[in-house]
């Protein structure tokens, strides 16, 4: 029997937080619950709107683990993020396209 | 002895760590002694590379020690309220809820974690209400230099920060500094094409290289930081590792110049002016 896929999730990020740990350790967190998603959602949403630090490791290294385990092509086109500011996005930004550059080399 | 002024100026920075590494990279030379007593000034840059010194020394069993202002009560004064005289002589610890407070004292990190920046903003906010962008920026700020030093620096002391509030301008000046391997050192292991230190600072300010310490390092922390404190938030930065330094006003372009002294470890230095999002705004309209 084929499983139903749901169309869209979203993942709220604060919710994959240790205030004590590292912010890398974050995001090999939230990576596990996206890639978890994406076997039986369309596409995830993850709503950074919670969280005010991201720094580009933090990006690089939840991209990057998404990308190994469900692929790179999910992460360009069923997955979908929420910003909290214009510095948040421009700072998502520049990791998402060295992710790419990575991927693709 | 220390016989000059330890303002927060490039310049200042370069002359002190003249003075001190030659002479405590001496051999046999214990116990190795700093003498502050005479200084006219000191701000958070010196205080947390003296600090991060101090650190360093300790945990390699060398007998050191800093001798501190005893002339001047505002030199006194930043001496405690930066907690240099509570780390190095068990002074007592600055209160840091202390409405006036303008000083985050020095603190040791080992890694970057959310709350990592938390003191430089709780600093700002008790002055000025900042808009989220700048927030944004500054955290981040704070938080790539101790991810760089916890990816790729292996220092033994972690990284030792300061920071200081400036009323008039209003201005943040945050210094983060550790002792563990340079820049050009951890660069050049991964990419032996590269020469220099004043080449390997270039190509990280840059970005898009890196020594990838880790599978997060992608080569954007340095460059997102200077893109961050010149062009976001119209600071300027300096970079001392090894023996080279990189420093840039708001227009983010780069220029790197030979220290003339070995300085065993990186520090990040940057000074960002603070705009309050509802006083400011107010006085524009």
């Amino acid at each position: 029997m084929l499983a139903t896929i749901e169309k869209t999730t979203v993942l709220d990020a604060s919710n994959y937080i240790d205030p004590k740990d590292s912010v890398v350790a974050s995001a090999v967190m939230l990576a596990d619950a996206v890639v978890d998603a994406l076997v039986t959602r369309e596409a995830v949403i993850v709503d950074l709107r919670g969280l005010r630090s991201v720094s580009s490791s933090y990006f690089n290294m939840l991209l990057s683990c998404v990308a190994r385990r469900s692929g790179i092509e999910a992460v360009r086109t069923r997955l979908g993020f929420e910003f909290s500011s214009m510095a948040q996005k421009s700072i998502f930004d520049r990791s998402f396209d060295a992710v790419l550059r990575s991927f693709e080399a | 002895m220390i016989d000059f002024a330890l303002g927060d100026e490039r310049e200042t920075v370069i002359q002190l760590l003249r003075r001190v590494c030659p002479f405590l990279a001496q051999e046999g030379a214990d116990p190795k002694q700093i003498d502050l007593t005479q200084i006219e000034y000191l701000g958070p840059f010196a205080v947390a590379i003296l600090f991060a010194n101090s650190q360093a020394e300790r945990l390699a069993g060398h007998s050191h020690e800093i001798l501190l202002p005893i002339e001047r009560p505002k030199v006194m004064g930043f001496a405690r309220f930066s907690g240099l005289h509570h780390r190095l002589d068990g002074g007592p610890a600055p209160d840091v809820s202390h409405p006036d407070n303008q000083t985050v004292p020095l603190e040791i990190v080992q890694k970057a974690t959310w709350k990592v920046a938390n003191p430089v903003i709780e600093l700002v906010r008790r002055h000025v209400v900042i808009s989220d962008d700048d927030e944004t920026y500054l955290r981040n700020s704070v938080t790539e230099v101790i991810q760089n030093v916890e990816d790729h620096a292996e220092s033994a002391i972690g990284a030792v920060y300061c920071a200081r509030f400036l009323k008039k301008p209003r201005k943040i000046r945050v210094a983060i500094v550790d002792r563990g391997l340079g820049i050009g050192t951890t660069l050049i292991r991964k990419h032996p094409e590269i020469r220099s230190t004043e080449v390997a600072l270039r190509r990280v300010v840059d970005g898009g290289i890196s020594a990838r310490s880790k599978p997060n390092n992608l080569g954007l922390g340095i460059s997102n930081l200077w893109r961050q404190i010149t062009q976001q938030l119209g600071g300027e930065i300096f970079i001392v590792t090894e023996g080279a330094i990189g420093y840039s006003d708001h227009t983010g372009h780069l220029c790197t110049s030979n220290v003339g002294a070995h300085f065993a470890g990186t520090g990040v230095f940057f000074t960002v002016p603070v705009v309050d999002k509802e006083n400011d705004r107010a006085r524009n309209n």
